[in-house]
């Protein structure tokens, strides 16, 4: 009993990484067509961006902001230099976020080297027992910001008149521009939210997981598996998907063989490309 | 410009290139280094460069060998099998090498066996896969310095069994060190009368291992043997402690590095580490036979890169002594020479290890060289 609780807790964990990673896959596939092959590369800079900026003897808390920011600022650069010259064309997108994606390692290889580094948990503390497992407190922030930038990514796209364009943007970006929505305007901001959510994803998790220069090529992967699962387009399906990838992933290395746990992911990602391409959910709605 | 100023500026090129090319072979004795300082294992193959330009300094300035200074050649393989290839076809064609220091990237040793031991010319590899120089009749030219799996988890081995553990439980990663680490491993713990109950593998980029050792929780085993490298190691030393599973920790020598102990934040403490004597070389007592060979090495890298050596410095500086004290013993700078001279080295002080090799054994390293290691404090120190 303890044991399966520790494990969907290590499962909860981990899946709330690649749900925000997901999430960030659907803010940029929503309003360009684009998957972008380089979020997980975004969450590898903001984490070590947190760590040098922590390393400057910055309070953590401010830190972690400016990591973020700068994350966002990078994707917003990223949408004007390399995928706006590009047009419509969804195939060279996705191409030039894998360049993309190989840049960020690089410089983050000449500028940090190849070692990894950590960043201190949020708040101090040992491991907590509950019911005969132990949770770390990191995880509980794991969780509680997983929860707090779903709750808020739903109501800025139901409430807020910026969220309602991003969505007329993604449902018809012809008619969205008749009405008079800026379309490359939204395609920023699609871009932004997206290197702001995996900026955090990737700083919440450098406590437990740390970081070094190629972190981000699983979780950007593990992201995108989480996409299919769940639906692409769909950020609550995003972050549905990657839940139930992270408890899969830990229940089936805790009971099977932990050596099928990447297989079962990728069995999965077929599986549901081949019957269910759609996901759990659906695209956004349409 | 005319005709004849073109003839004046190819002759002049001619000459400046002939007095760079003399200037070249004063300098009798050339070797080689495959020492890579980019690409994933740029941070081994950099301090290992280092210590090996220390190691042809310190000989250089002591006299050279017979009287004649070495000059050192060191091309940057990348980490990069292709690159390794041509960077090996320069040395020995263009360059004459008399002997190659080896990369650190096992991968890199694999992939020019075949040339060098075409061209005849002796290879002392920095890759830590004891199938590079096996089986060693067949490999005459190739020969290992750094420590191998086989020889560290001999003393892991003897330790257990002087503490009376039967049944021990393996995690390990699933890269090429970790698979290879465990395969050996499960060769050789019947020779101590131990038995692995339970061996759980993780990916080298997994962010969380407590899945796995929750298995190793329920099982009876009697110590943990963790074979991994780089962040996934860190993680599961914490998750182990998070665990609280009180066994017996063994973790293999890719854990022998400072940053390791950094990177788990004080998880580190109490566990067991093989390793070479250079982090505790204040610990060590005066009748040490290594003790003056690594202080001798210590002092000039400090003097040198103003820090201390990290074990890869250590294992670059072993292989240039190696190659260079062989060189001495053959007095010939003939490549099959040297290599005789190498495989008949007997008790060389290295800073890794006290290294005898010969026709069979071309590791050269002794077990009684490698001493466990404990953290206390995020320090290493020597466990008795």
């Amino acid at each position: 009993m303890s044991d399966l609780l520790q494990l969907i807790i290590s499962g909860l964990m981990v899946g709330s990484i690649y749900g925000l990673i997901g999430i960030g896959f659907t803010t940029i596939y929503n309003v360009t067509g684009i998957v972008n092959f380089a979020q997980g590369d975004l969450a590898m800079i903001g984490a070590i961006l947190a760590i040098t900026f922590y390393g400057l003897s910055l309070p953590l808390a401010l830190a972690i902001l400016l990591s973020v920011i700068c994350v966002g600022v990078l994707a917003a650069i990223i949408e004007r230099l390399a995928i706006r010259p590009l047009g419509n064309s969804v195939m060279r997108g996705i191409i030039v976020t894998i360049g993309v994606g190989s840049i960020l390692q690089g410089v983050a290889i000449s500028g940090w080297g190849t070692q990894a580094y950590s960043l201190p948990a949020f708040t101090s503390g040992g491991p907590i027992p509950v019911l005969g497992a132990t949770i770390l407190p990191q995880t509980f922030w794991i969780l509680g910001t997983t929860v707090v930038l779903m709750v808020g990514l739903y109501l800025f796209f139901t409430r807020s008149y910026l969220g309602k364009a991003f969505r007329a943007c993604a449902i018809n970006s012809f008619a969205a521009q008749i009405i008079g929505i800026r379309l490359n305007n939204i395609r920023v901001l699609g871009f932004v939210l997206s290197g702001f959510f995996g900026a955090i994803a990737g700083i919440i998790v450098a406590p437990i997981a740390l970081t070094q220069f190629d972190s981000g090529v699983a979780i950007g992967i593990k992201g995108f598996v989480a996409c299919i699962i769940g639906g692409f387009g769909n950020p609550i399906g995003a972050a549905l998907g990657g839940l139930i990838l992270g408890i899969i992933e830990a229940l089936s290395s805790g009971y099977l063989s932990s050596g099928f746990k990447n297989a079962i992911a990728f069995v999965m990602l077929i599986g549901f490309l081949v019957w269910k391409p759609t996901g759990i959910l659906g695209e956004l709605e349409k | 410009m005319k005709p004849h100023t073109k003839l004046l500026a190819a002759v002049s090129a001619f000459g400046v290139g002939l007095a760079l090319s003399s200037t070249v072979t004063q300098a009798d004795i050339v070797i080689g280094g495959l020492l890579e300082t980019s690409g994933p294992v740029a941070s081994l193959g950099a301090p290992g460069l280092e210590g090996a330009k220390l190691a042809v300094k310190q000989v250089n300035e002591a006299g050279g060998i017979d009287g004649e200074q070495v000059r050192f050649i060191n091309i940057n393989t990348e980490s990069d099998n292709t690159a390794s290839v041509s960077a090996t076809r320069k040395l020995i064609s263009q360059e004459k090498v008399v002997g190659i220091i080896g990369a650190m990237n096992s991968g890199s040793s694999y992939a020019i066996i075949d040339f060098v031991q075409r061209a005849g010319v002796p290879l002392i590899s920095n890759g830590g896969s004891r199938g590079i120089a096996l089986p060693a009749e067949e490999k005459p030219f190739i020969f290992v310095a750094p420590l191998t799996d086989l020889l560290v988890q001999s003393v892991i081995l003897s330790d257990m069994k002087a503490k009376g553990i039967t049944k021990i439980a393996v995690l390990n990663s699933d890269s090429g060190f970790g698979t290879s680490g465990e395969e050996q491993l499960e060769h050789h713990v019947a020779d101590y009368g131990i038995e692995i109950v339970v061996q759980k593998t993780f990916g080298n980029s997994d962010t969380d291992m407590t899945p796995q050792l929750l298995d190793i929780r329920n099982s009876d085993a009697e110590a943990v043997v963790l074979w991994s490298t780089g962040p996934a190691q860190a993680i599961a030393t914490r998750n182990f402690r998070q665990l609280d599973l009180d066994l017996p920790f063994y973790l293999s020598h890719a854990a022998n590095d400072f940053n390791f102990i950094k990177l788990t934040e004080g998880a580190a403490d109490g566990v067991l580490i093989p390793s070479s004597k250079l982090y505790v070389k204040e610990d060590l007592p005066a009748s040490d036979p290594q003790k003056e060979a690594i202080e001798t090495f210590a002092t000039g890298y400090e003097a040198e890169y103003g820090q201390s050596p990290a074990t890869f410095a250590g294992n670059g500086y072993d292989a240039a002594m190696l190659l260079m004290q062989a060189i001495d013993a053959a007095d010939l700078t003939d490549p099959k020479l040297i290599r005789d001279a190498i495989e008949t080295t007997q008790d060389h002080v290295g800073v890794t290890a006290v290294y005898t090799y010969s026709p069979e054994d071309h590791f050269g390293a002794q077990a009684d060289s490698v001493v466990l290691l404990t953290v206390e404090d995020g320090k290493f120190v020597i466990k008795d």
